[in-house]
């Protein structure tokens, strides 16, 4: 096809589509949005998008959000530098010290993890494929609570 | 009239554009009418700056392609694998119509436009949606290009094939008016 039959063509198709008319929405949709309209107005603000919630939510939520990624930056940093388990043990130990019993168990985890680590050789591929796994469940788990409580319960 | 009438009536104003634009470019009519679903909630949320804006139809125009590009683009991968896949055997993966072999000068202007638009809403979708934005929103081949994050050169391919496709579909004969009837008339000119 040469190019005026090509021109000829996206002439010819041009006019054709424009002159389509509108094609006419389903009778059902004014309906279906208006539900879905006043079903969201009846929602409240944590169930809505984090963007529209009120500002003291956002602030509130944020700080909650940096303290966990500060917290865990700092534990991944302490593992990461070679920090001993003693040295560690005792700086959270202080910070947690009204969660004793947790913190037992979770100090003999982590003295397990440790030492499975110091075995394996190769701690920095294992700890950075430990925490993204802790970050997803942490994620699922979340997320799968926020669900249940501020969905299925609306 | 409360806020709720207002809006029923400001839907039913523009629920067909809507409509028309995502069926068009999504070539699925469940899809598409839970994309104007989608956009209607969006335009909800901003009635009251929108009410009497008089860009409001430009604005639900492009909301309505943004969503149907985002829609498209969960399946983009897939579908330009078929596309690249497809090469010059187009024709032959196009979905068959049964476009009428009989006198189609006999056909009404209406049947003709109901086949044209059954045709266009069965074309693969990598050469429906840049047809439908070079034709239909006016974007020129470089804008289609940017916004499908695709090639100049793909795009004018698909565009090429797209009409290819319905002018073989249409029977369409490029020097006869004829074969067209009602079709033709005064319109804007293409987008380049």
């Amino acid at each position: 096809m040469n190019e005026q039959d090509e021109k000829q063509l996206e002439q010819l198709i041009h006019r054709a589509l424009r002159k389509l008319p509108e094609l006419p929405a389903p009778e059902t949709l004014v309906h279906r949005v208006m539900l879905a309209a006043h079903a969201k107005e009846r929602e409240s603000w944590w169930q809505r998008s984090w963007w529209t919630w009120p500002l003291w939510a956002q602030m509130i939520s944020l700080a909650t959000f940096v303290a966990c990624a500060g917290l865990i930056s700092y534990l991944a940093g302490a593992v990461w530098g070679g920090l001993n388990v003693t040295s560690l043990s005792t700086a959270v130990s202080q910070w947690l010290s009204g969660y004793a019993p947790i913190w037992e168990a979770l100090k003999a985890l982590f003295g397990a993890v440790l030492l499975v680590l110091q075995k394996l050789g190769q701690p920095a591929l294992f700890v950075a494929g430990g925490s993204l796994l802790l970050v997803y469940f942490l994620c699922v788990g979340v997320g799968t609570v926020c669900f249940r409580f501020a969905i299925k319960r609306a | 009239m409360t806020d709720s009438q207002q809006f029923e009536a400001f839907m039913k104003s523009y629920q067909n554009m809507v409509f028309s634009t995502a069926v068009r470019l999504l070539g699925n009519q469940a899809e598409a009418e839970d994309v104007s679903q989608e956009v209607f909630l969006k335009a909800y949320e901003r009635y009251d700056e929108l009410k009497d804006s008089p860009t409001v139809g430009g604005w639900l125009k492009t909301v309505t392609r943004n969503l149907c590009l985002n829609h498209l683009s969960r399946y983009r991968a897939r579908w330009r694998f078929f596309s690249e896949m497809r090469g010059e055997n187009d024709d032959e993966s196009t979905p068959e119509w049964a476009a009428p072999d009989t006198n189609e000068q006999q056909v009404a202007a209406g049947d003709h436009r109901q086949l044209l638009e059954a045709v266009l809403q069965k074309l693969p979708s990598a050469q429906r949606v840049p047809l439908v934005l070079y034709h239909f929103e006016d974007m020129s081949y470089e804008e289609i290009a940017a916004k499908l994050r695709v090639s100049l050169s793909k795009v004018k391919t698909d565009i090429h094939r797209a009409r290819e496709a319905l002018r073989k579909k249409l029977k369409l004969k490029m020097t006869g008016e004829e074969a067209w009837g009602g079709l033709h008339g005064a319109e804007s000119p293409c987008p380049t």
